[in-house]
């Protein structure tokens, strides 16, 4: 059985020992998988209730942004669209999902408002169901992927598989936004904005339309961009590049940051987001 | 065995007005030191529970009884382990399900059988034990044809009937009923209170919060008074209900 039969809340435990519990709190969420899977599915379908196309309203408005974009801006760089069309299409499926990410990680607990103060159950679930949810409109999108690869001819290999590690800490990345991001924007709810703002602005920063090496000399800009790597794992292998051993490394550093900022908050705050709600 | 356990229970709001709540503040008053450093950090705090030492029993049936905004509400999201105290200790063992607000938590756009499904999953079910009970929980609702409909289109009291059935479904051990829960038609009122007599003989804790006292009187044996997030009376429901309340037989507890 999943629920707890026994519930112990002291107040004075807690406060000598923020940190334990956290962990296990999380885990407990972590198995109540039947539940974020189920919130996580109907909140997709729901977003899409009604509509003729569903959820494959993703794919094919991203499929119109991505051959516009294609076409365009190969010419705007000079480059053959075969070359620069899978570039993009993979550049652009990771970053909406890592805008999702940001931005639906900022409300992960607002967004649970009804939930959390009816039911109760780790808050952790929320930050699952985000991310599941994420992976599936993902899923959708990935038909584009696999579409362009082919008719651009692009063939990965076996490097190829290595994007899924790639997409896997890219997801657990995820998971530590939408802790520290939805702890955060549920006591301060100027974040929201905040981020909606920061996304905007960080799609021209990070190369997602253009390539790293755009920026000759100046190259830094980008490998001081935690984003760059983040896509780049999963990218490089996709479009023949190989492993990026160097971009791995960045990004599992960057994880392990994420995580422990994570985890510090959630030991912390985590029984307060009903307060605030 | 189930039982419930609080001890010096204290729980405060923090109230952020519109202001108090933004980042800007924060930033404003550290960067202007601490001349109205000290405004913006003394928070206004609504006190909603106030040292409450309560110890309830297997098998008993607790009222929670007061005025509007005495703390009845926030006391039962207490002990669905929702609110975490402040301060003092809280116990509770069983299976809890709270029932408080008949069509928060459900998802309008989903069909009847999706939000049993839903509720299932958070009370603790498996999938495979909610499929197996779905049919009882909907002949229990008696929304027939309504349960394959999105539950937006449900009226008040039919997701009142759709909430109680499945909550109370889940064979609990200790069930946390707010008021305004039990509004529905006087049919489904006369089947909901004969599933809450069945679940009381089971022995499981009942704790009910409500301000009909018939309703009070044919469901609870015993009584908490709550005022102003104090525990001003506990004992006997006649007794806490009447007006004049004898001192000599109601514990008195200090404030």
């Amino acid at each position: 059985m999943s629920n707890p039969a026994m519930l112990v809340h002291d107040a004075r435990l807690r406060r000598r020992h923020p940190w334990r519990g956290a962990v296990a709190d999380f885990v407990r969420g972590i198995r109540l998988a039947e539940l974020w899977l189920t919130m996580g599915w109907y909140d997709v379908r729901q977003r899409y209730s009604r509509s003729v196309f569903g959820p494959f309203w993703v794919t094919v408005s991203l499929a119109v942004f991505v051959a516009g974009l294609g076409i365009t801006y190969a010419a705007l760089f000079r480059v053959p669209v075969v070359a620069y069309l899978p570039y993009v299409t993979v550049g652009m499926v990771l970053w909406s999902l890592i805008t999702a990410l940001l931005n639906e990680g900022a409300a992960t607990f607002t967004g649970a408002t009804a939930a959390i103060k009816q039911m109760p159950a780790p808050i952790g679930i929320h930050v699952l169901r985000v991310v599941w949810r994420n992976l599936i409109i993902l899923a959708h999108n990935a038909v584009i992927v696999v579409l362009v690869l082919i008719a651009c001819g692009v063939r990965p290999g076996w490097a190829g598989l290595a994007a899924v590690p790639g997409l896997v800490i890219l997801l657990v990345n995820g998971i530590g936004w939408s802790v520290t991001l939805g702890l955060v924007g549920a006591r301060f709810r100027d974040l929201m904005p905040l981020v909606a703002n920061a996304t905007q602005m960080l799609l021209f920063v990070t190369p997602v339309l253009w390539r790293a090496e755009d920026l000759g000399d100046r190259r830094v800009l980008a490998q001081l961009n935690p984003l760059f790597h983040l896509i780049e794992i999963v990218r490089a292998p996709l479009l023949g590049g190989g492993i990026p051993v160097g971009s791995f490394g960045v990004a599992l550093t960057v994880t392990a940051l994420n995580l422990g900022v994570a985890l510090a908050l959630y030991a912390r705050l985590r029984w307060r987001v009903a307060y605030w709600l | 065995m189930s039982s419930i356990r609080l001890a010096g229970v204290s729980l405060q709001f923090p109230l952020y007005g519109g202001s108090a709540r933004s980042l800007r503040n924060r930033i404003v008053s550290s960067a202007t030191g601490g001349r109205i450093g000290s405004d913006a950090r003394s928070r206004v705090c609504v006190e909603a529970l106030r040292n409450i030492d309560v110890a309830i029993a297997h098998g008993e049936r607790v009222a929670l009884v007061g005025h509007n905004g005495a703390g009845k509400t926030t006391l039962l999201r207490v002990l669905a382990g929702i609110y975490v105290p402040q301060a003092g200790r809280v116990a509770v063992s069983g299976k809890i399900a709270p029932l408080f607000d008949i069509g928060l938590g459900m998802d309008g756009e989903a069909s009847g059988y999706d939000n049993i499904r839903l509720r299932g999953l958070y009370l603790g079910l498996s999938r495979r034990q909610i499929e197996s009970r779905i049919d009882e929980i909907a002949d229990f609702t008696e929304l027939g044809g309504f349960l394959d409909m999105p539950i937006r289109t449900y009226s008040a009291g039919m997701q009142t009937r759709l909430s109680f059935a499945i909550c109370t479904s889940v064979d609990p051990d200790v069930l946390l009923l707010d008021e305004g829960i039990l509004a529905g038609d006087a049919a489904f009122m006369a089947k909901a209170q004969a599933r809450l007599a069945a679940f009381v003989a089971r022995a499981g804790i009942l704790v009910l919060a409500s301000h009909s006292d018939s309703l009070l009187a044919s469901l609870c044996t015993r009584a908490l008074r709550l005022e102003h997030g104090r525990l001003v009376a506990d004992g006997p429901l006649a007794e806490v209900l009447s007006p004049t309340p004898s001192p000599s037989t109601l514990r008195s507890i200090p404030a």
